[in-house]
């Protein structure tokens, strides 16, 4: 490709880039997951299995959580809550 | 029809090797469940739920997947079986694996190709054997982006080698739209023909192989873009990998803990053989085919040793150089060689569809 064509182009992605890059520096405030799983240095099972166990407990002790951002939990059988497995079948 | 097939003598051998080991793999499933139900392991569910349900803006708080989410699966390889989903109406699954097995003819004639062109003009059917009979194969068969990004891997060397841009360009962009690591892919191969550029004193050609980095490095921005939207941080694919017990560490580091407690041992197995060929490659004069390997170990391993056998064993271009083990052995050996690599395919097969956890 001929450097007329090559060098606006290169600026232009460059620019779109250092945007997402500045985005990326500055995750919105409300991101429970970075909180408490990214930004205390916890891996989400580890915190969950020793510290917590259960839903029910950690309920207890962080009340606000019903705030929190995670997809349905497994009290609403109608909502999906876990990654479903395939059936044995064949397509 | 001869001459025709004369000269598509590469084509024509590799559809016929793929297609028997497609059977071959197909056919060894319906013990254990049946083609879609056990190949569909690990990753692949994370896949499917992208694939049913796009990409979901919150984690889950199911006990198996806590503070888990699909972001850190790339979108291409979901969105391409998303839509084989709706033209052919087959399963999340099993559009998936229609795809992959499909893109697996393509893979192995294309890297056959270029194993001729560039690595070995002579041993190119002893290469294509390798590739589709022996166990680096397995997870280009099944719901993963192995075989994908190994199309794409295998495009972007050949497009970099010839000197064919625009191509290129595409195929940087898609690569990183498909795996994290696809930037790392790009980037290696735009610092060779940067260097190689450099030596003939080209600015075309340097300006060229700077373009390719660029153009694969919007992809990655268009999906951290879609992530910050999403989530609300552009970074969520990289951050979530902690919820899979990834975290950035020294690649030693890793190492070292995985002799220290025992465990992993199947990645630590696999590094050390890594390693192994990689200075095999680097001695085989592969210098680009290597260093694309090279920086993908050097990725993968920090931030652990879980599925580094994949990330490599699983790349044709580790298979280049596993044929090249066999340059000076004699026919008999080479054939007892390939044979035994089958058998020990067959096995690790088994073992996958049984729900192995060594070779996820």
């Amino acid at each position: 490709m001929p450097k007329k064509i090559i060098i606006p182009l290169s600026i232009l992605i460059a620019l779109f880039d250092f945007f997402v890059l500045s985005k990326a520096m500055h995750p919105t405030a409300n991101q429970n997951y970075i909180d408490y799983f990214i930004k205390k240095n916890i891996p989400a099972m580890d915190y969950y299995y020793k510290e917590l166990y259960d839903y029910y407990e950690l309920r207890q002790a962080h009340p606000n959580m019903e705030t929190w951002r995670f997809r349905p939990i497994c009290q609403d059988k109608q909502k999906e809550c876990v990654l479903p497995t395939p059936s044995r079948s064949s397509p | 029809m001869k001459q025709i097939l004369k000269a598509n003598k590469i084509l024509f051998f590799s559809f016929i090797v793929v297609a028997f080991s497609l059977v071959v793999f197909d056919l060894e499933t319906i013990p254990f469940g049946g083609l879609t139900y056990s190949t569909c392991k690990w990753d692949c569910l994370w896949y499917r739920d992208i694939i049913l349900h796009g990409y979901q803006p919150d984690v889950y708080l199911s006990l198996r997947h806590i503070g888990k989410a699909a972001w850190p699966f790339f979108p291409l390889f979901p969105g391409l079986a998303a839509g084989v989903k709706y033209l052919t109406g087959l399963t999340a699954e099993g559009a998936a694996l229609l795809l992959n097995q499909t893109l697996f003819f393509f893979m192995v004639a294309f890297a056959a190709l270029y194993y001729k062109k560039f690595v070995d003009g002579q041993k190119y059917i002893l290469f294509i054997l390798l590739l589709c009979l022996s166990p680096f194969s397995l997870w280009c068969k099944i719901q993963y982006t192995e075989c994908i990004y190994a199309l794409i891997t295998i495009a972007i060397v050949y497009f970099a080698k010839e000197k064919k841009y625009i191509p290129l360009f595409l195929c940087a962009f898609l690569a990183t739209l498909t795996r994290p690591t696809g930037i790392m892919l790009v980037g290696t191969c735009g610092a060779y023909l940067m260097i190689e550029a450099l030596r003939a004193r080209n600015l075309n050609d340097f300006l060229n192989g700077g373009f390719s980095i660029m153009a694969g490095s919007l992809g990655l921005s268009g999906y951290m873009l879609y992530l910050y939207h999403l989530s609300g941080d552009a970074l969520a694919f990289a951050h979530l990998e902690r919820s899979w017990g990834r975290e950035f560490a020294f690649p030693g580091a890793w190492l070292l803990e995985a002799i220290r407690h025992g465990h992993r041992i199947n990645g630590l197995i696999s590094a050390f053989i890594d390693m192994f060929f990689l200075y095999y490659g680097f001695k085989k004069r592969m210098y680009l085919e290597t260093s694309i390997l090279a920086v993908t170990f050097l990725c993968a391993i920090s931030s652990g040793v879980d599925s580094l056998h994949r990330y490599i064993m699983g790349n044709p271009l580790f298979v280049m150089i596993f044929a090249r083990l066999f340059d000076y052995k004699s026919k008999k050996f080479t054939n007892y060689a390939v044979l035994g690599v089958f058998f020990l395919n067959i096995i690790i097969s088994a073992m996958w569809f049984n729900d192995s956890h060594y070779f996820y």
